[in-house]
């Protein structure tokens, strides 16, 4: 790589043996990578380890090391959110006594607010939301980790930001550059595939998603025919449909970047310029979209047994979302002449969104009268407990599917499910 | 043991390393392979991903991994720092395709930061995946070439 004289400088250990092994592994990843220079960063880091346990130990050593040497994330990370919250989920004894046994969260707090997270709301998968304030520009390059949020920022936002591992997303937010390789550069966000979306309704974006990331692995989709479904929706609802469809398609697969016809910034800008030479097409139909979603494994011990526990928002939801599955829910209480949900439902969010939801009285009536739970955790960490684990939990996240025993529903059965 | 066939790849890491291998034709997710792999019993990691046919049951920790690249989450960094102290990484990892970004800084920040190396060679190419099968000897030395032989694939 072609490192500038004060990079030469750090690795040389002018500025300290840590940092010196801070920079000699950034550039190391970067000559693998076939990176020939680092660029610099732009606004905050973004950390896909939010809760903390005690087998996280070694991981949180090698924070230490970097806290020892003095050294900090300028201007600031966020971090993805916490597992428990004690405030506003019911938790066994059984669970309790694990989460006390396993968790180091507050402890975990204070190492990050030392290595610069912003502040102690800043854990969630969204930290993008104007809210939680790490939001950034066209344009703007990356040290982000989590994929959910690496694919909003590159393809929602136009953002610039490669699938970081958790643990070089420190080192580079320490350094403040990245190696410049993959989608870093224009000719690597052209896409690979013209994806033709050939469905009757707008489908599940978890299960599109799931679809996507299965069948495209990392190409770069180009989208058409989602923009005749979306058209007329509020510009905000579109937006956090492709937060959930990114998410899964994320986590299926390996897919950073997508473009959307006349939808995201890039395609909107180049159009189907955007599609390199010698693409390939495919198509998506409901049949295909129905057939993803019988392959989707039950693994409960017992495939009848009926859920004790519903979790909504992986990734977290925004504002409009929590607000209107309150709403949906209510009503479709109201509807059956039943008061309170008949499975405990949580509803996962940044806090800082959670701040706003909270702030309308009438959504909080609503809770309080159905027994809708708003809470801050992430469903992944939630049920990284094996006590919560071995309990039959449901969701409409095709993420939190894929990586838990979580069983997944499509939005109306789930809505069926809890009410 | 029959003479086996001779790869060359891409040496992300180097060996020398001799051990028997485990395939995944599919590419790997490791948050989803390591996520209860210790439930395996202690010091031993069996793979978690029920969505990986391939792996799915089978003992990770010692063998070298043969994969043609990595997918799904950036916990791939921390699971390799953590499986590395607590030593239940596969040996080696050949990969078909070049290494991607998550499998590339995860075996660096094991070896920089916990010190336990993981010898990786990319680039390997489909045959090779075609031609490995589960409880094959391979050989990876420093240069990245790599030989298999045994369990009747040659």
């Amino acid at each position: 790589m072609d490192l500038t004289s004060e990079e030469q400088a750090i690795l040389a250990g002018d500025r300290g043996a840590v940092l010196a092994k801070v920079l000699r592994t950034v550039v190391a990843f970067g000559e693998l990578m076939g990176a020939e220079q680092l660029v610099p960063v732009v606004g905050g880091a973004h950390t896909a380890v939010g809760c903390a346990l005690k087998t996280h130990e070694p991981y949180h050593g090698f924070l230490d090391e970097l806290l020892g040497a003095g050294l900090k994330i300028e201007p600031y990370f966020t971090a993805d959110p916490l597992a428990v919250d004690t405030a506003n989920i019911d938790y066994s004894p059984e669970e309790l006594a694990h989460i006390t046994a396993t968790l180091r969260e507050a402890e975990n707090t204070e190492r990050y607010l030392a290595l610069g997270l912003k502040d102690r709301n800043a854990f969630t998968c969204t930290c993008y939301f104007e809210e939680v304030g790490n939001r950034p520009s066209r344009g703007d390059v990356l040290a982000w980790s989590e994929s959910s949020a690496v694919s909003y920022a590159n393809s929602v936002l136009g953002a610039r930001c490669n699938r970081n591992a958790i643990g070089m997303e420190m080192l580079c937010g320490i350094i403040g550059k990245v190696p410049c390789f993959g989608l870093l550069l224009d000719r690597n966000r052209k896409a690979h595939c013209l994806l033709q979306l050939e469905t009757d309704g707008l489908p599940s974006p978890h299960l599109l998603g799931s679809l996507i990331g299965k069948r495209l692995v990392e190409d770069i989709p180009f989208i058409a025919g989602l923009d005749r479904l979306t058209d007329g929706k509020d510009p905000r609802d579109v937006s956090d449909y492709l937060k959930d469809m990114g998410a899964a398609a994320a986590a299926a697969g390996a897919v950073a970047l997508y473009h959307v016809e006349n939808v995201t910034p890039e395609a909107r800008a180049a159009g189907r310029t955007l599609l390199r030479d010698g693409f390939r097409t495919t198509t998506v139909t409901d049949a295909d979209i129905s057939a993803l979603h019988k392959s989707f494994p039950v693994v409960w011990p017992d495939p009848t047994a009926q859920p004790e526990t519903c979790i909504i928002g992986c990734p977290h939801l925004s504002q409009r979302q929590t607000t209107r599955w309150v709403r949906t829910i209510a009503a479709q209480l109201k509807a059956k002449n039943r008061q309170k949900v008949g499975v405990q439902t949580i509803l996962c969010t940044a806090p800082d969104t959670a701040r706003l939801v909270r702030a309308d009285a009438q959504i909080m009536d609503l809770c309080a009268e159905h027994d809708i739970r708003i809470s801050h955790i992430c469903g992944l960490a939630h049920m990284l407990n094996p006590v919560t684990a071995a309990r039959p939990i449901i969701t409409d996240s095709a993420k939190l599917q894929y990586y838990t025993s979580a069983r997944f529903y499509t939005e109306d059965a789930l809505l069926e499910q809890i009410t | 043991m029959s003479a086996g066939r001779v790869f060359k790849g891409r040496v992300v890491l180097p060996g020398p390393l001799t051990c028997s291998v485990l395939v995944s034709r599919q590419p790997v997710n490791a948050l989803a392979t390591y996520i209860g792999a210790g439930r395996g019993g202690p010091g031993k990691a069996v793979c978690a991903d029920q969505n990986n046919a391939d792996l799915y049951g089978k003992r990770i920790d010692d063998r070298i991994l043969c994969l043609p690249r990595t997918i799904g989450s950036t916990a791939t960094g921390i699971v390799f720092m953590l499986n590395a102290h607590y030593d239940l990484l596969p040996r080696g990892l050949l990969f078909a395709e070049p290494i991607d970004s998550l499998a590339a800084a995860a075996v660096l920040l094991a070896d920089i930061w916990m010190g336990r190396r993981v010898v990786a060679v990319d680039g390997l190419g489909a045959e090779f995946l075609a031609y490995a099968q589960d409880d094959m000897l391979a050989t990876i030395r420093e240069d990245g070439t790599v030989a298999l032989q045994g369990a009747g694939g040659g």
